[in-house]
């Protein structure tokens, strides 16, 4: 192309077309959800979810599934695989009513550190504070009394 | 002297003094080996060499045990009294995974 200013101008419309594509094609969060994989990798999670509550539950669901179900359970009720091992048994996460800022502790710190089961191991050597965040907000999420 | 000698003969064979004692270390988030056969009544120290906690645990059939989670520097001691399958698992690095072949 000769014309460096017309290059210009057709090069702003073409990224103006991109991002307005990118827009219509963002979901509703609540419908998103149903349609992403869940990955954090995944394009759709990222196109729909980035830097949002509901992107950072996502993770947190993730995050959940690889340390906690053991215990926890998939769905947070305490009967987990390993549950049996435990007295007192985990904690049913859904029925928690505790503020943030000390789920938070008892997931650093573990159970034994906060006069609690001494099942629930320390994670704050594993876990970052981003992962403990999302973490959080998932389990805010499953929480029957909010 | 000599009734001394089997009496302590027999002490030891009744205490199961041929018992051996192994030792699997943990270090960079993994077992030092990914299986390890012992004979029943034989015992295996889980060492923590790493930085971080580990908490080993089994939930098989022929030994279900969970070690609680400890540091660097200790080690907690399973004793295998039946011969099976033995699975070990740390439940805070799901990736750390052994088997324990327990032989009669």
């Amino acid at each position: 192309m000769k014309h460096p200013v017309l290059k210009s101008v057709l090069g702003l419309f073409a990224v103006l077309a991109l991002s307005a594509n990118a827009q219509e094609k963002r979901m509703d969060p609540a419908a998103a959800i149903k349609t992403c994989s869940g990955d954090v990798s995944d394009e759709c999670v990222v196109r729909h979810f980035k830097d949002t509550v509901e992107a950072s539950v996502i993770r947190g669901r993730l995050v959940f599934a690889n340390y906690c179900t053991l215990c926890h359970g998939k769905e947070g009720k305490g009967d987990g695989r390993a549950a049996r091992l435990h007295t007192p048994p985990p904690f049913n996460l859904t029925k928690s009513v505790a503020p943030r800022d000390y789920i938070s502790q008892v997931v650093r710190k573990g159970g034994e550190a906060m006069n609690r089961g001494k099942g629930m191991p320390p994670w704050s050597d594993q876990l970052t504070d981003e992962q403990i965040g999302d973490t959080l907000n998932f389990l805010y999420s499953i929480r029957e009394y909010k | 002297m000599k009734h001394s000698f089997v009496l302590l003969t027999m002490i030891l064979a009744a205490t199961g003094a041929s018992a051996k004692d192994y030792i699997v270390d943990q270090k960079d988030k993994q077992f030092s080996q990914k299986s390890i056969k012992v004979k029943v009544g034989d015992s295996v120290d889980f060492r923590n060499s790493d930085t971080v906690s580990h908490n080993i645990f089994s939930l098989s059939e022929t030994k279900s045990f969970d070690l609680g989670s400890y540091p660097q520097g200790q080690s907690k001691r399973v004793t295998f009294d039946k011969p099976g399958k033995v699975e070990v698992e740390c439940s805070i690095h799901p990736a750390m995974q052994m088997v324990v072949e327990v032989e009669k």
